[in-house]
């Protein structure tokens, strides 16, 4: 991706109907600015955590208001930001789970904010004017190490 | 997303899926793969046609594998596609479920266990 800067978002319902609708926009937002795969992937997968929790556990039976994601994407940095009418929830201090030691004893809730983390670069939440606002950034990986080591200097006779 | 299940021989269960395995897609086949779990002892999840993977999906790969392993029965999982392998592993589940490179790997897997 190159270029500035760019700025989209979409207001959607509190239901779990429109999160497959959302993944399939953020989808088509990102192929359009020629974003890699592993990027889409990625975004795709945190909003989907992040708007199934809201969904599923942020209102207690009486979902309200709307929920604002907006996907902010440039070649330094792209960002995700959700916002919704939710009970106040953060997920920055979910603590990371344990890895299960065995199938039998896996926890089967609570990857979702795990996900979330491993596959961002950082995440930023506020309670801003009576909302929950999340923010989920994704910076471009590092290019790898080359482990060769530099050859060493031939020593020319002098 | 859709399922589609196989007997092979040895009486193992080759379960497709295809498509998006995110909240829609769990709920598309929630009850299908639990009523397969019940019933058989020997499944196979072949993933290569599963192009999303969430957490809502990996919840039920494990309540299933969980409920055919307390039977004593094998429940693998096969050829994911490369990010949704990486989904597999940040949850941790390439540690708990058997997973695969292939769908012969997999059915070679469940012929040779106890």
């Amino acid at each position: 991706m190159s270029g500035p800067q760019e700025q989209v978002s979409i207001r959607i319902a509190p239901r779990a109907e429109a999160v497959p609708h959302l993944r399939e926009w953020l989808a088509a937002r990102l192929t359009d600015r020629a974003a890699d795969a592993h990027l889409a992937y990625a975004v795709q997968l945190c909003a989907e955590e992040i708007v199934t929790n809201i969904v599923t556990h942020g209102y207690d039976g009486a979902p309200s208001g709307m929920i604002d994601v907006q996907l902010t994407h440039g070649p330094a940095r792209t960002t995700l930001m959700v916002e919704d009418d939710a009970r106040p929830f953060d997920p920055t201090r979910v603590p990371t789970p344990p890895r299960p030691a065995s199938l039998a004893t896996a926890p089967i809730g609570g990857l979702g904010v795990h996900m979330v983390r491993q596959s961002s670069s950082a995440m930023d939440y506020a309670r801003v004017g009576g909302r929950n606002r999340l923010a989920v950034h994704f910076d471009p990986a590092p290019a790898p190490i080359d482990p060769t080591p530099a050859p060493a200097p031939i020593d020319k006779p002098t | 997303m859709e399922m589609h299940v196989a007997p092979l021989s040895g009486g193992i269960q080759h379960v497709t899926l295809d498509g998006a395995f995110d909240i829609r897609g769990a709920a598309d086949v929630d009850l299908r793969m639990a009523t397969l779990a019940g019933a058989h002892d020997r499944i196979l999840v072949d993933l290569s046609r599963v192009t999303f993977l969430a957490s809502i999906g990996i919840r039920t790969l494990l309540v299933n594998a969980r409920s055919v392993a307390r039977r004593g029965g094998r429940f693998v999982l096969a050829a994911p596609q490369p990010m949704v392998n990486e989904s597999l592993t940040t949850a941790g589940i390439v540690d708990l479920i058997p997973t695969l490179p292939t769908v012969d790997g997999a059915i070679e897997a469940l012929s040779t266990a106890a």
